[in-house]
């Protein structure tokens, strides 16, 4: 059934209850309760997921106090989980400005109602991937030096700078879409706004990719390919999550969306899932095909430790694919499926990309691989162990968890006090 | 500490605060290191005001959170002044006895570093010498004297600190017990080679001397050195050869089963220089070692086999030809007639002719002569007077035929042949064919290890080794030389010993003492050890079976006492333990090692706690024993007495000259070139000769163990028997398949440094190394727990595959202390039982079989 | 182009794995507990000291490994706030701990494995006072460090702390700008080979074959 789309700039509820005073008071006073309901389940929520967010800095205080130590990140394998998080949020944060500014930009129909949340979504991702950073960080108070003595030839450099610019052009955006709708804004400006936000949300992946991309150091990294790569992982997640988003928001009826719009933005989804295979497979071809190292590569991931990390994006790809191309999967479940698994194969993307870039050391002669100075996964008498180089500690998750509901929190507290939702809808 | 202000533009050259800007760097001709640089300029000077010193009872978190300030918050001052610099001689029984500079700050040693030797090549450091700091304050050194807890067992851990006169005063009370209830010699003396500096050795042997107790020397290492001098007579030194500076005369080195890289790593250079200087390197030792991996040649043998394998090689020289007469005739006694009657030479007054006595004009004292007799073209000549003795001959005498000592020799040789070498060593022929090339491309430095000789069959390979030597006249000569090399000072004053005149109680090796315990007689006396002084060693730990030890000396003991700076193995078991003061705490020196000096070590800190020297422990000792009159000297006084002699002053030796030049050398000649003629260089037998052929074999030590007939015959030329053990035909090896081996590793020295972090960190836990067929075989995977047992005890430890061992054996790193092991020690396996001429520890000659060990085991 | 180049030259022919210049490193530097600059590698097999191969037909050789020091470092080139620089008179790549605001981006750049060290915890020492030299600075919680050829004895003069008490001697430092060098004498007379030297980065150390 076709919903009608409500406009942006709806009256407020109480107008619109008392045009409809003569249908039902029991249907408004039921309207009323429920979003009474809702109002306070989304108010506990809001509480819950700051309390989780503070425990989070009470683990992050614990970690910067008693020690690094107690990750499982050592100098053989330097960056772990959070820059995994890091790395998936930026790319979860494109996806929502894409799906909002693209459109825009070539003056095409739009995904409805979805445009300022999917911006707020994306704002809140940067947020977090600007935390997973810092959380990374061994001196977090001396961040000013970033500042002080910024070395503009380091990547790292040029990612703060564009993370930078891209999170105060996606909080332009917002105001400016949400002054638009308001029809206090003007639609000209938003329109080039549109074109900076998409140039950065391209940017932005494109150098975080650098960061990786342009290190000889390490093979698995080292490809020109990174950054496309990147941009075509982060739409697949980005739009995934927006979809996630949608799919929760319209169950809460909270926001209404058309099927079809919905359907339109899964198939999207397949294409963007085959780019990104279609990236991987060149990659691995071209890995793998001199025989040499590389081959090692290949069968890291293929038969070795990470496999069940890149057969699970592949899997998920196909399955992903399958759904967004075939009409009668494209049922509101199965696309909160593909969704899911979507992410979750990001997220596996991004940690072969780390793990693996570590877990090949590139001087494998013997020597004294124990204690926590190298690895904990070494041992005395052998060079670095055929397990895993890597896998977080408690202490990682639990921080994670802390960022990831410090994201929760920033996105409720968005959804209830900004104009994000049709006004209907709103609370 | 002040933080120096540093310029934007400073800052960016000199990226450490605490440092001033860099010094510009040009060419310039005075140089100190490898390195050239100018003098320093007035503003390059480093500012020590900025340093940081680094403690980790500063600042914590908070400090170093803010980010530049954590310097500003350090808690040590600014030190401007130097450090202070000692002359120290790291002494443990590497041979290394390299000179250091102990550096002190705040009265603190808080390095080491390289000081030179006059002769430069023999200046060296290693990381064991570098690491003292954390081994002077390793949380393992003794604090105060301790004794048992009454009541509890030896070994279980139970202390209670006592004072030095409560510790003196029982230990002197319960020596004078036992001798007068016992005898003298039940009171019993233990040292090892941990501690080797000469004046607290020898208030040790003053003490004991005058005590007349039972002293229980040492049996380490002592096969090779005996089968060699046995030959040559009783010399000067046990352990001699060419010294390592005439390494580069060689043509050709060959290594025979020592680990040069690990066992002693300050000698591997010597090799490298001359292998640079065009010398070949050919390693023999059935593990592929590290000296093996430098070698131009590894030639792998069976273990226990180096005895066929000379004989083989001497088998090749005859066939060859190859055979210096010229040399054997003049400086063996290879032209020697051997009675058949008696296996003595024919002298002279065998043939009627009677001895003559003369007076000798130098010392007045009586000559005998009465020579041996040789053929020279058939005619019976004084060997003395021959001028080309006949080598091969045999000689009528009476009824009985007499043989040349060398024809004798010649008929062992005859026995083989390179085939029967090759299956006994299990070397390929052509390769034996090879190494005879080698052996003949002189001058040859045959560099001898201290692996072959470890086993029951040990004093065989030295003695056929230097009859291999001598065929070919590869002795006596630059380059030439036949042996292993550890010198000691020869002029120490021998009177300072025994002040009181010789010790009348018998010495007895460490390796009979269990054995004469056992029995409760030695040498035909009563044998009843009631008390046991340990110092310098670590028996529980290095030598043979520790069981044996723990469950059959100890219990026969009413008193052990250890001193040790370290808690080993050992002092565990004691009733009273001593803390020793470590070497940079005291002054003293050293007089023996293997660059020919006498060294002088500087005491750089005060004791640490309530340690003493070994001195100081001996003085109180006497005191509380009455005999404080023969102690009365001060440290110095007892150096002067020491360095006081004779020969000593030949040499421009003296305690004077000693504290000023920090390290004397004592010989004659340099290089010092073995059994050349010269002083102290000749050969001391009775006949002034290599003696090959032995007439009156005698063992080198007593033991409880019955010298028979057979024997005898055995030991007078080149006898092959198989190892005891490890043999794959033995008995133990139904049992046992496996060779169990040791190997000296770079990360302790023996049992020294067991504690110390830094090389625990490098090496943190025991190990045995195996080869991966015998490892899968036994379903033992890399890096898993293994136990090698025997009958006489097990260890447990991580197997390591490595292809270097050679299949069929195991190699551990000897040293490892008890409480380091998941249970039991390597030594346990190891057997005392000894060659009754070696009476040596066979280390090596040990079978045993190695198992999957999971925590929670059977023990 | 710098005026000096320092850099070293091990000779792997000689080296035998004794630790000696790696522990020089950790007691001069005071180096905390578990932290090395300097280690020894074995080329061989799988464990430490063992060898490639099967019994008997073997091959095993040594060598040690520390920072580089780069004449065209990847380390200087990532790191956001300049703490790692390489110095233009000299070459010496240096690591400026008070800059330094734990980011790891320098040893995910550097492919030389486990030369650059991060100080997990508050550093500890099994000693309560700093060995070695008075003036290296300090250890800190949470930075980068890695061997600085000795910065704080290139200033009094001296050569790295690790060059002299090589027992095996084949360690040597010097100017590889200066052709009378001995360093660069060798490397003009002798086999040699550096260490990665695909991935661009130049390194100052050479190891004789």
């Amino acid at each position: 059934m076709t919903e009608k789309i409500k406009p942006a700039n709806a009256q407020s509820t109480q107008d619109s209850q008392s045009e409809q005073d003569v249908q039902g008071v029991q249907s408004s006073q039921s309207t009323q309760s429920t979003q009474d309901s809702k109002k306070q389940a989304s108010l506990v929520a809001i509480i819950v997921t700051a309390v989780i967010a503070i425990a989070g800095i009470a683990l992050w205080i614990f970690q910067l106090t008693d020690g690094m130590v107690n990750t499982n990140m050592r100098n053989l394998d330097s960056w772990g989980l959070y820059i995994i998080m890091f790395m998936l949020f930026v790319g979860l944060s494109a996806g929502g400005l894409i799906i909002s500014s693209v459109p825009r930009v070539f003056g095409i129909r739009g995904f409805g109602a979805i445009g300022k949340v999917a911006t707020w979504v994306s704002i809140c991702c940067t947020v977090l991937a600007v935390a997973f950073v810092v959380v990374d960080l061994g001196g977090p108070l001396r961040l000013w030096e970033l500042v002080a003595y910024a070395n503009i030839s380091s990547p790292l450099m040029w990612d703060i700078i564009v993370l930078t610019l891209y999170l105060i052009i996606s909080i332009v955006y917002l105001w400016a879409t949400i002054r638009t709708d308001n029809g206090t804004g003007s639609p000209k400006v938003l329109r080039i706004l549109s074109v900076f936000a998409l140039i950065a949300a391209v940017l932005v992946h494109t150098v975080t990719a650098w960061i990786f991309g342009l290190q000889i150091a390490h093979e698995f990294w080292y490809t020109a390919l990174l950054g496309p790569w990147f941009v075509s992982s982060a739409l697949v997640s980005g739009l995934a999550l927006v979809l996630v988003v949608a799919a929760i928001l319209r169950k809460s009826g909270r926001l209404e969306l058309e099927n079809k719009d919905y359907s339109r933005m899964v198939m999207l989804l397949g294409v963007f899932t085959a780019v990104d295979l279609y990236f991987f497979g060149c990659d691995l071809l071209t890995s793998g095909f001199p025989g040499g190292t590389g081959a090692d590569i290949v069968a890291l991931l293929t038969t070795g430790v990470l496999a069940p990390y890149f057969w699970f994006e592949v899997v998920s790809g196909a399955i992903t694919m399958i759904i967004a191309f075939s009409p009668s999967l494209r049922r509101p479940s199965l696309i909160v499926l593909a969704s899911v698994i979507s992410i979750v194969a990001i997220l596996c993307k991004r940690i072969q990309l780390l793990i693996g870039g570590f877990q090949i050391a590139n001087i494998q002669h013997a020597t004294v691989s124990s204690g926590p100075a190298l690895s904990e996964s070494g041992q005395a008498f052998a060079n670095v162990a055929p397990a895993l180089v890597y896998f977080p500690s408690a202490l990682e998750f639990g921080i994670v968890i802390g960022v990831l509901s410090l994201g929760a929190f920033l996105l409720l507290l968005g959804l209830r006090m900004l104009p994000l939702l049709p006004a209907n809808l709103q609370n | 500490m002040q933080r120096t202000n540093i310029s934007a533009e400073n800052r960016e050259k000199s990226v450490y605060a605490c440092q001033s800007p860099v010094v510009k760097l040009a060419n310039e001709e005075d140089h100190t290191s490898l390195f050239r640089l100018p003098k320093l300029t007035r503003r390059s000077f480093l500012k020590t005001t900025a340093v940081a010193a680094g403690t980790a009872a500063f600042s914590g978190g908070a400090a170093t959170m803010l980010g530049g300030c954590s310097n500003i918050a350090a808690s040590n001052t600014a030190t401007d002044a130097k450090d202070q610099i000692f002359r120290g001689i790291c002494r443990p029984n590497c041979f290394g006895f390299c000179h250091l500079n102990v550096h002190v700050r705040d009265g603190k040693i808080v390095k080491t570093s390289r000081a030179d030797y006059n002769d430069p090549r023999y200046s060296r450091i290693c990381h064991r010498g570098l690491v003292h700091p954390q081994r002077i304050y390793d949380p393992e050194r003794i604090k105060h004297p301790l004794r048992r807890v009454k009541g509890t067992d030896r070994g279980a851990g139970q202390w209670e600190q006592i004072t030095w006169d409560e510790a003196l005063t029982a230990i002197a009370d319960t020596i004078k017990q036992v001798r007068s209830t016992v005898g003298d010699n039940g009171v019993a003396w233990f040292p090892g080679s941990g501690m080797g500096q000469a004046t607290g050795n020898n208030f040790y042997t003053r003490l004991m001397n005058l005590l007349k107790s039972t002293f229980v020397s040492q049996c380490l290492d002592m096969a090779s050195y005996y089968g060699i001098q046995r030959l040559t007579g009783p010399s000067t030194q046990l352990w001699e050869c060419n010294e390592q500076t005439d390494i580069i005369n060689a043509k050709n080195i060959v290594v025979w089963g020592g680990n040069v890289t690990d066992a002693q790593v300050q000698s591997w250079h010597f090799i490298k220089e001359a292998m640079q200087n065009g010398t070949k390197l050919t390693v023999i030792d059935p593990t592929y070692t590290t000296i093996a991996s430098k070698a131009d040649l590894w030639i792998p043998i069976r273990p226990g086999t180096d005895m066929p394998l000379y004989m083989g090689l001497m088998n090749i020289f005859l066939q060859r030809d190859a055979v210096d007469f010229e040399f054997l005739n003049k400086n063996t006694v290879a032209p020697f007639l051997v009675k058949s009657s008696d296996g003595k030479f024919l002298r002279r007054s065998d043939t009627g002719v009677e001895a003559t006595v003369t007076k000798d004009p130098a010392t007045g004292a009586d000559v005998t002569y009465d020579p041996y007799l040789v053929l020279e073209n058939g005619v019976l000549t004084a060997y003395d007077v021959a001028k080309s003795p006949d080598a091969e001959a045999t000689y009528s005498h009476n009824e009985d035929v007499c043989t040349t000592a060398y024809g004798l020799l010649k008929k062992e040789i005859a026995k083989f042949p390179v085939s029967v070498v090759s299956e006994l060593t299990q070397i390929p022929e052509e390769t034996i064919e090879a190494l005879a090339d080698i052996c003949l491309d002189g001058p040859v430095t045959h560099y001898v290890g201290y692996g072959p000789q470890a086993y029951a069959n040990g004093v065989h390979t030295t003695h056929a080794g230097m009859c291999m030597a001598a065929l070919t006249g590869n002795l006596g000569k630059p380059g030439a030389s036949y042996g292993s090399f550890w010198h000691v000072y020869f002029g120490t004053n021998s009177a300072f010993g025994a002040p009181a005149g010789p010790n009348t109680t018998p010495a007895i090796p460490q390796i009979a003492f269990i054995d004469a315990i056992r029995q409760g007689k030695y040498l035909n006396d009563d044998f009843n050890v009631k008390f046991l002084f340990v110092y310098g060693a670590n028996p529980i730990n290095t030598n043979c079976d520790p069981n044996a030890f723990i469950n059959e000396v100890l219990p026969e003991l009413d008193m052990m006492v250890v001193a040790d700076p370290y808690m080993t193995d050992t002092a565990k078991y004691a009733d009273i333990v001593l803390p020793v003061s470590m070497w940079f705490e005291y002054t003293d020196y050293t007089s023996q090692g293997q660059a020919i000096a006498i060294n002088f070590s500087e005491k750089a800190i005060e004791p640490l706690y309530e340690s003493k020297s070994d001195q100081d422990i001996v003085r109180g000792l006497a005191g509380a024993l009455g005999l404080a009159e023969y102690f009365k000297m001060t440290d110095e006084e007892a150096m002067r007495e020491l360095l006081t002699s004779d020969l000593g002053k030949a040499l421009g030796v003296s305690y004077d000259n000693l504290v000023q030049k920090k390290e004397l050398r004592f010989s004659f000649d340099n290089p010092h070139i073995a059994w050349s003629g010269g002083p102290l260089s000749n050969y001391s037998s009775a006949s002034g000769r290599l003696e090959f052929y032995l007439e009156t074999p005698a063992p080198r030590g007593n033991s409880v163990k019955k010298v028979t007939p057979d024997l005898i015959e055995r030991e007078r030329l080149p006898h092959w028997f198989p190892p005891q053990e490890a043999w794959h035909e033995s008995e133990a090896m139904k049992k046992y398949p496996l060779h169990f081996m040791s190997e000296r590793p770079r990360y302790r020295v023996h049992s020294q440094w067991f504690s110390v972090k830094a090389l625990r960190e490098l090496d943190p836990e025991p190990f045995v190394k195996i080869n991966p067929i015998d490892a899968m075989s036994r379903n033992i995977a890399d890096g898993s727990y293994v136990e090698c047992y025997n009958d006489r005890g097990h260890g447990v430890g991580k197997a390591v595959y490595s292809d270097a061992i050679r299949p069929g054996t195991l190699v551990y790193a000897k040293g490892w202390q008890l409480y380091q092991h998941k249970a039991g020690s390597w030594s346990e396996l190891l057997t005392t039982d000894y060659d009754v001429f070696g009476v040596n520890s066979n280390f090596m000659d040990v079978a045993c079989e190695i198992r999957p060990w999971t925590e929670g085991s059977e023990a | 182009m710098a005026e000096q180049r320092l850099g070293m030259v091990i000779d792997m022919k000689g080296c035998i794995a004794c630790s000696s210049c790696a522990m020089a490193c950790k007691i001069e530097n005071n180096l905390p507990d578990e932290n090395w600059w300097n280690r020894v590698l074995t080329v061989g097999g799988e464990n430490r000291d063992t060898p490639s191969g099967t019994y008997p037909n073997l091959s095993m050789e040594s060598m040690t490994l520390a920072c580089q020091h780069c004449e065209n470092p990847a380390c200087t080139r990532v790191c956001p706030v300049g703490a790692t620089v390489k110095r233009e008179e000299d070459g010496v790549v240096l690591q400026d701990y008070d800059k330094c605001i734990g980011c790891r981006m320098c040893i995910a750049a550097c492919p030389y494995t486990g030369v650059r060290s991060f100080n997990w915890e508050e550093p500890k020492y099994c000693l309560p006072f700093a060995t070695g030299d008075a003036d290296v600075p300090s250890h800190q919680k949470h930075v980068v460090e890695k061997c600085t050829f000795c910065n704080h004895r290139l200033a009094k003069g001296e050569a790295p702390a690790c060059i002299e008490p090589c027992p095996a001697r084949v360690r040597f430092f010097g100017d590889l700008n200066d052709p009378s060098s001995e360093v660069s004498k060798l490397i003009s007379s002798r086999k040699y080979q550096q260490l990665l030297v695909e991935r661009g980065t130049n390194p100052s150390i050479y190891y004789l074959v």
